[in-house]
């Protein structure tokens, strides 16, 4: 099997440099980062006045406001502060599959991702933790903003086991218990399964204030399928076995591909969900590329 | 009670069985499938739920379209191998009740062309294969077996349902030389209906089977003979059934002719034969052998194009008198028909041509009598003529003479007028030039033997000839030979001919430029008469004693009576001799024969019964090609010979667009062998479109699928 830093190479890693995950939301930090907080502090950005409490920090008084009006109200700055980046990769089964012509498995794919990511967060002096799941959360490793913490994480991958199946929805509802505290969400996953539990765990996470990033990893062949003969397909994660005259039901399956995306294109959308699509034929340091500038545009 | 619901089962025969073992090929498509599905390409696969719920949705109408591929790929192999077995329409069975029967009528054409032969198989071998085939699958239905030649008769005289003394029948049926007559199976075939009708009210249904080959002159025929068969055709299923070949070779002799027709002994004939190639191909280094008599005389070598007609000519000098039998025959001839090539022909060679110049008063026949044989000096002529008085006609033997002249006759005894109308019946000719004697109220029987009604008027005036274009062979030698006179010949007095309305219908030779006939011919018996509106000389029995033309003198006269010599001659008793096979043979007879036979051609003797005074001998049974020799008390009296018919020579069936349409257009099937007769339907046709159409269906079918369905 390949390893992550066999496919992570140098160039596309160089490819990544100036790239930075940003928070489009506000997200609370420790230290003080790049990130919006919401902790008002020390900052120099105002954000709003408030009312005068007993106990208030009377340096915080905007006297100009009390000398026009003779009301009490304090400025209120927002804090910059850092950001923490959870990693949630789908190990199960489906994620192993890679056809023939593919240059890795979906699995690979989201791995080198995930790697990837981990490593500009790292790099932009934020936290990343990393949680790998099947049909429930496997391994978790915390959010570190050390810069060595990547290994870590690409060790877990690499020593994930794919055998299980999926269950993305409950896998989503767990994770949102467990997260500490509000933070990126970036959610590696091809989402073959139930796509209302699927998208009822991103809501979940979003009503816990994260900011999710959903990026879908499909193989060539699954958007596409491109076979001309009958062909048995022998199904993953314990699906049975289905013989078909693959030119004949070609054009079936591609109407069910294309609702089935657009069914989780759609939730995320009105979940505010970011959803990105990432054939495992486009390099990922091109897609990664896509997908954050896309993403600091927004 | 008889049930009104019946199945009916088409019931179809294959011309070349063999090509049926090919229908295995059917289950080829069946069979790629089963490997094709064996040998399929295997994947893991992750998106199986999206696959099954495609497959949900489509699976059915994939399924459904596979299915159909092949029916369609397998349809295909079917109607090419079922085209390449040549299917034909066998007849119909009837899986119905005991008691509802089908009549079967089986017409079968005998005509010599169903004898035409290719790689030993000939269309008669055909069509009673076809037959025997449908006798075969009647399961107790009666059946009527029709013999279709000349005449058309049932073979066993009623309906029969014993299935195997039919099939005895038609094996024991022969070929016949005759050609087959649509009208006479027409009424054969309407007469069995009517009598099945009559006698089996069981039988509830009919079916008419025709095997033929389609021959021009069997099916070339007026709508209006055929009404009964029109009328069957509406409520009896009529099948025809073209039995012809593919491909075609055929060389005919289809004519013989001896000139000139009067041939005297030591006399120079010309003896002509017409060959015919209506093959496809060219024969080469034909023989064509004359023989007179068993010798042979002549030989010639005769290359035909396909489609060419050409004529040998012969040159011989007959040295005996008597009949003598010409035979024209062809060797080294490859075609499919051998009964035409070789034809007969019958001349009577005679010594000298011997007439009776009978005067009704004193020089009436003068004039005649030297026109027909001038004295010395005066030219030669094979004719002898001997000129009587009218009161020795009854104690000449007319049977001595080739034609007998009347001149100015205007008196017979009753026994005068017999022996004149039995020397015309049994082949003899007569010529009777009228004067003003013979008046309109003479015996009955005697103006009956005349072509024309009398008119007791003379008409007098100024006339001349008109020579009605010189249509007639008796005028034709005048064409173009203005010198000779015949329209200068002036005419003051004649009688009034009215041309009596007969069967063959009587002619007109010559007419005046007042519109009335001058010269009438007419057949009586095996005889010819010819009446003449005026005199055969000067003289007459006018009370002036005036001549009524200058015919008798002028230089035309010599020739028209030649030619009307030679014409009653001819057209007598040898003309008689020469028919063609089915056309009846009639015999001058003496009535002191008292046994009469006739040797057939394949040599076998048949007793004739003696016909009775004044008629000739009958016999209707010509049915083979060949020579006839009639004997009178056990020595040989006369010589007829029958030909086939040269129309039928020709193997080409007749055009469908040539037959009525009234029997097309009705319940009118056919075999798959019209297709190679270029006839409009066939089976063979009809399953290589099926099989192009399926073809076009299988692309667009194979196309869709292999899109999806788009």
């Amino acid at each position: 099997m390949r390893t992550i830093s066999t496919n992570l190479d140098p160039e596309a890693i160089a490819k990544l440099q100036g790239l930075e995950l940003r928070s489009r939301r506000i997200v609370d930090g420790y230290l003080s980062g790049m990130h919006r907080s919401v902790y008002r502090g020390q900052s120099v950005e105002f954000t709003e006045h408030r009312e005068y409490a007993p106990g208030d920090d009377l340096r915080y008084v905007d006297w100009k406001v009390f000398g026009k009006s003779d009301k009490v109200y304090l400025k209120q700055f927002e804090a910059e502060t850092d950001l923490v980046c959870y990693l949630l990769l789908d190990v199960s089964e489906s994620m192993r599959y890679r056809a023939d012509a593919s240059p890795m498995s979906k699995l690979e794919y989201a791995q080198c991702l995930a790697a990837a990511v981990g490593s500009i967060v790292l790099k932009q002096r934020d936290s990343v933790g990393l949680t790998t799941c099947d049909d429930q959360l496997r391994d978790v490793v915390r959010a570190s903003s050390n810069p060595t913490h990547v290994r870590q994480l690409v060790q877990v991958m690499e020593q994930a086991e794919v055998t299980r199946r999926s269950a993305l929805g409950a896998v989503l509802d767990e994770l949102s218990q467990r997260l500490p505290r509000r933070g990126i969400v970036l959610v590696i996953s091809d989402l073959l399964g139930d796509v209302e539990s699927m998208l009822a765990g991103l809501k979940h996470l979003r009503y816990q204030r994260h900011d999710v990033l959903v990026l879908q990893t499909l193989d060539r062949a699954e958007l596409e399928f491109p076979f001309a003969r009958t062909t048995l397909f022998r199904g993953l994660e314990s699906m049975p076995e289905v013989m078909a005259e693959s030119r004949g039901i070609r054009q079936a399956y591609l109407r069910e591909l294309h609702q089935f995306l657009h069914r989780i294109k759609v939730g995320c959308q009105s979940l505010r969900v970011d959803y990105d699509l990432l054939p495992t034929d486009e390099p990922f340091d091109d897609a990664l590329r896509r997908v954050l500038t896309h993403r600091r545009v927004r | 009670m008889i049930s009104v619901e019946s199945i009916i089962v088409a019931a179809f025969e294959f011309l070349s069985m063999p090509m049926l073992g090919w229908l295995a090929a059917a289950a080829l498509p069946w069979l790629i499938h089963r490997i094709y599905r064996k040998q399929h390409h295997t994947t893991s696969w992750a998106a199986v739920e999206l696959l099954l719920a495609a497959m949900n949705s489509r699976s059915r109408r994939v399924h459904m379209q596979q299915w159909l591929l092949l029916a369609v790929r397998t349809m295909i192999l079917v109607c090419v191998v079922l085209a390449a077995a040549e299917p034909g329409l066998r007849g119909w069975t009837i899986d119905s009740e005991a008691t509802s029967r089908t009549h079967r009528v089986i017409v079968i054409d005998r005509s010599f062309s169903m004898g035409c032969a290719r790689d030993g198989v000939s269309r008669w071998d055909r069509a009673k294969a076809q037959a025997r085939q449908w006798i075969e699958n009647a399961n107790g239905d009666p059946i009527t077996l029709i013999a279709w030649g000349h005449q058309a008769e049932s073979v066993l005289g009623r309906p029969t349902f014993d299935a195997s003394v039919v099939l005895s029948a038609l094996e024991d049926l022969q070929l016949s030389d005759a050609t087959a007559d649509i009208r006479t199976a027409a009424r054969a075939v309407v007469q069995a209906i009517e009598r099945c009708e009559a006698e089996m009210p069981q039988v509830t249904q009919q079916h008419v089977m025709f095997y033929t080959d389609f021959c021009q002159p069997t099916w070339s025929f007026d709508e209006s003979q055929i009404k009964p068969l029109e009328a069957l055709g509406g409520r009896v299923p009529l099948t025809m059934v073209d039995v012809t070949e593919r491909g075609r070779q055929n060389m005919a002799v289809t004519a013989v002719r001896a000139e000139p027709e009067v041939i005297l002994r030591h006399g120079e004939a010309k003896i002509s034969a017409t060959l015919n190639n209506f093959g496809l191909r060219a024969n080469r280094r034909t023989r064509v052998n004359l023989q007179i008599d068993g010798r042979l005389i002549d030989e010639r070598s005769v290359e035909l194009t396909p489609g060419q007609q050409t004529t040998v000519n012969f040159s011989h000098r007959f040295i005996d008198e008597g009949q003598k039998l010409i035979v024209v025959s062809m060797s080294d001839v490859d075609d499919a028909l051998a009964i035409d090539d070789r034809r007969v022909s019958v001349v009577h060679v005679r010594p000298q041509l011997r007439v009776a110049c009978v005067a009704g008063f004193p020089h009436a026949a003068t004039d005649l009598a030297r026109a027909l044989a001038p004295s010395e000096g005066q030219g030669e002529s094979p004719v002898q003529a001997d000129v009587y008085s009218l009161s020795r006609l009854a104690e000449l033997e007319l049977s001595d003479f080739a034609a007998v002249f009347l001149c100015g006759a205007d008196r017979l005894t009753v026994r005068e007028i017999a022996t004149l109308r039995r020397y015309v019946q049994q082949g003899g000719g007569l010529a009777v030039f009228l004067d003003a004697g013979l008046s309109a109220d003479q015996n009955d029987q005697w103006l009956a033997l005349l072509p024309a009604d009398l008119d007791s008027e003379v008409v007098t005036g100024d006339f001349r000839f008109d020579a009605l274009d010189y249509t007639h062979p008796i005028v034709a030698p005048f064409r173009g030979q203005t010198q000779a006179g015949l329209l200068r010949v002036i005419v003051s007095r004649y009688r009034r001919l009215e041309i009596r309305e007969s069967d063959p219908p009587h002619e007109t030779v010559l007419r005046f430029d007042s519109g009335d006939p001058a010269l009438i011919v007419g057949r009586c018996g095996l005889g010819n008469v010819a009446v003449s509106a005026l005199p055969a000389s000067l003289a007459s029995q006018s009370s002036d004693s005036l001549p009524w033309s200058t015919f008798a003198v002028s230089p035309s006269f010599l020739p028209v009576v030649r030619e009307l010599t030679n014409y009653l001659v001819s057209r007598g008793r040898e003309h008689q001799t020469n028919l063609l096979v089915g056309e009846i043979a009639l015999v001058p007879w003496s009535s002191t024969t008292r046994k009469a036979e006739v040797r057939l051609p394949d040599g076998r003797t048949q007793p004739l019964p003696l016909p009775k005074s004044n008629e000739p001998l009958t016999f209707a049974h010509t049915n083979r090609a060949g020579s006839y020799t009639f004997l009178a008390d056990g020595s040989p009296v006369a010589h007829v010979v029958a030909n086939v018919d040269a129309r039928e020579c020709d193997p080409r069936p007749i055009e469908r667009t040539d037959l009525p349409t009234s029997v097309i257009g009705q319940r009118v099937s056919s075999s798959s062998r019209l297709t190679t007769s270029g006839q409009e339907f066939s089976f063979v046709r009809v399953l290589l479109a099926s099989a192009l159409v399926l073809l076009l269906v299988e692309i667009g079918l194979a196309w869709t699928l292999g899109r999806g369905w788009g």
